[in-house]
């Protein structure tokens, strides 16, 4: 599977512009706009739609009614792309595009809802320049890249919350559902999809047969248009709830795929007996592999060129081993299961059954709530009861994103200090707590599906991850995604069919810790040693004291410290792969 | 409710050591002989009882005083039940529940596997 890659130039300086000829030439890239205001350039021109004089359209993109990849929008769709300033595309269309149109004196730049093509771009003099990746956009003045620290200070608190700014100097993102316009007025940002139609009460849909037998069409037709092109996809099924529904999705429009089971050495990601379940249910071939440290240079793993150190390096390290396997197998890609349990509203917090006490219509469903989501988080239905109550009251707050201020140096826990804002959590427009908790966990999931395809991801597929299947989901109210004592049951509901009852009603999942921890224990003075005098260290991101304290205790290794040391160590590798060191 | 209660009590003020002490010297006094089937149904009684004590008081995070009261539960039964303490490495991890024969009795078995046992009363 080949990856688009673009670049492309808005109102630029003609010596920028004219150095950029040879650098896309030596890249092999394609220009499929080509105006004096304008060009767009890409890797492969199969992955470009041209709009006649209004721009262009680039990645893969689905419309609503169609059931393949559009290939050629019809002129009068063209026109009301355009005429629109984009709006037509987040309304009718989804995908990974990413949308550069013309609109009045300006041009726009419009990235697809949770979209995985990147798109990354600087300032140019008064012009701009955007790119698919971090190496692209400085093509025009050699700009060398610098840390922005205070930015990886942010983004090492709320990982999974974005910001417009990347943790490279100079260099901003645009973020899914944002459009950005450079024109006579200067840069301007705005928003064209937002989550918050989709919670309306008009949406809302309250008969939950229908919520659930919609999901599961939608989760299988999106599946299968996201696998469209691809021969015979190799899934890696954990066995957890996500990954099995995506087996049961691919296999509901007969697609042709194997699945993996990555173990870990331990009984706690050992999940083996349910991944065979599915697979055996689902008369699909299942490889089973351990993971292994195998002696990998762990400090390459996170090394990726991404705008963050969003790359991890056990994720890294397992879909290394994947990708490996399926080549072995004649597999032409990856797909996972990610997303799943933002999606399908994976909470156990009270706020849920505070929707119970503020919905005049859900009131029914009040003690329900609170019995299964206290068994889920083992507390009583009162102490559920009393929590919803006081969220009840409070309606109207925006949910509180927690940061994680964890071995950061003093002035940096300071800077992190806007890391917890988010468009999506702060436009509440006074929702239901729970359907806000459920904004909030997409505004995470919005990260993830952003960082494109990456290192050893770079082939890999989370077809959960579409813009209709999180629009659907968005419209199911709170009170159809918990019982029996689960959460994510309307999509449990929407499978029980098609998957084995343990699977599919199971309460636990499978942790790769241990792995984690392996991979700390072998490599523990290369660790240490680029924690305590690193980039992050010097440059007072990390305090070094509290990471040595902790790495240091010779107790066996307990808590959650050691991943978040993992996390800062993968920030470090990252850092150094940036600079150069 | 009220073996939850004295448990807990006892752990607090008496510790793990005499609480451990207690069950050990009261399964003693119970007859060698089982009526495996009438028990059996004694114990999902006591099971379920347990389990709907749980939505009445939070049992987050204490499932050594839940394991010793069902524990003591079971033996007032006459049932010889097994109170199970376990660790797990990589992270580390302790834990409690309860067996009697070949079954679990407050615990499920994808959660109870992952623990060694490192103490059987």
């Amino acid at each position: 599977m080949k990856r688009l890659r673009f670049l492309a130039g808005i109102a630029l300086p003609d010596e920028a512009r004219a150095s950029l000829g040879p650098a896309l030439r030596q890249r092999g890239f394609v220009l499929v706009v080509d105006e004096p205001d304008l060009f767009v350039a890409v890797s492969d021109s199969g992955g470009a739609l041209p709009l006649n004089g209004h721009g262009a359209l680039l990645g893969p993109m689905f419309a609503s009614w169609k059931s393949h990849r559009v290939r050629a929008p019809a002129p009068e769709e063209v026109a009301a792309i355009a005429t629109s300033a984009g709006r037509r595309l987040g309304d009718a269309y989804w995908g990974s595009y990413v949308a550069i149109l013309r609109m009045g004196d300006g041009v726009a730049i419009l990235r697809a809802p949770f979209g995985g093509l990147p798109c990354l771009y600087r300032r140019v003099g008064s012009g701009l320049i955007a790119g698919s990746d971090i190496d692209l956009p400085g093509l025009a003045d050699g700009a060398r890249h610098g840390i922005d620290y205070a930015a990886l200070c942010c983004y090492l608190a709320a990982e999974e919350l974005r910001h417009a700014a990347t943790c490279i100097e100079g260099l901003a993102e645009v973020r899914g559902g944002e459009r950005i316009m450079l024109s006579s007025r200067g840069l301007v940002r705005d928003t064209f999809w937002s989550p918050w139609p989709f919670i309306a009460s008009g949406r809302c849909i309250d008969d939950e047969e229908d919520a659930v037998r919609r999901l599961g069409q939608q989760a299988a037709a999106c599946a299968a248009l996201r696998t469209g092109e691809i021969a015979r996809p190799l899934l890696l099924l954990s066995g957890g709830l996500d990954s099995s529904i995506v087996a049961a999705s691919l296999a509901a429009k007969g697609q042709d795929f194997a699945c993996l089971n990555m173990t870990t050495s331990d009984a706690s990601g050992d999940e083996r007996g349910y991944a065979r379940a599915v697979a055996g249910h689902l008369g699909r071939e299942l490889v089973e592999r351990t993971m292994e440290d195998d002696g990998v240079q762990i400090d390459r793993l996170a090394a990726v060129r991404l705008p963050r150190p969003a790359a991890r390096g056990f994720e890294q390290q397992i879909y290394r081993t994947a990708q490996e396997l399926a080549q072995e197998l004649g597999c032409d890609a990856l797909v996972d299961g990610g997303g799943g349990d933002n999606i399908f509203c994976s909470l156990q917090s009270a706020s849920a059954a505070a929707d119970c006490l503020i919905d005049p219509g859900a009131g029914r469903h009040f003690w329900r709530l609170c019995r299964d989501i206290g068994e889920l988080a083992q507390v009583s239905k009162w102490n559920v009861a009393w929590r919803a109550g006081r969220r009840a009251m409070d309606g109207s707050r925006p949910y509180k994103w927690p940061l994680d201020l964890r071995y950061l140096a003093r002035d940096a826990q300071a800077a992190a200090g806007q890391a917890a804002r988010h468009s999506w959590i702060e436009d509440n427009p006074g929702a239901l707590p729970g359907r806000a908790a459920h904004v909030a966990v997409l505004a995470a999931i919005q990260g993830y599906s952003e960082n494109g395809p990456h290192g050893f991801k770079t082939s890999a597929i989370s077809p959960l991850i579409s813009q209709p299947l999180i629009e659907h989901c968005l419209a199911i109210p709170s009170w159809h995604w918990f019982a029996r004592g689960r959460n994510r049951a309307a999509a449990r509901k929407a499978f029980e069919r098609h998957l084995p009852a343990e699977v599919v009603w199971r309460r636990g999942k499978g942790a790769p810790d241990s792995f984690v921890i392996r991979l700390l224990e072998n490599n523990r003075a290369m660790i240490r040693d680029h924690l305590a005098g690193g980039l992050l260290s010097d440059a007072g991101v990390i305090d070094p004291t509290l990471v040595l304290k902790e790495f240091d205790d010779p107790r066996p290794v307990r808590g959650t410290g050691y991943g978040r040391i993992m996390r800062l160590f993968d920030a470090e590798s990252w850092a150094r792969a940036i600079r150069g060191v | 409710m009220a073996c939850l209660v004295a448990a807990s009590f006892d752990l607090r003020w008496r510790g793990l050591a005499a609480s451990i002490a207690r069950l050990r010297d009261r399964k003693v006094t119970i007859a060698q002989e089982e009526d495996v089937e009438g028990m059996s149904d004694r114990a999902a009684q006591i099971a379920h009882a347990f389990r709907t004590c749980s939505r009445l008081v939070s049992v987050a995070d204490r499932c050594l005083p839940q394991s010793l009261a069902v524990a003591h539960r079971l033996a007032g039964a006459g049932a010889r039940a097994e109170l199970v303490l376990g660790v797990k490495l990589r992270p580390f991890k302790a834990h409690a529940w309860v067996q009697w024969r070949d079954a679990l009795v407050n615990e499920r078995l994808e959660v109870a596997r992952l623990f060694t046992p490192i103490l059987v009363i």
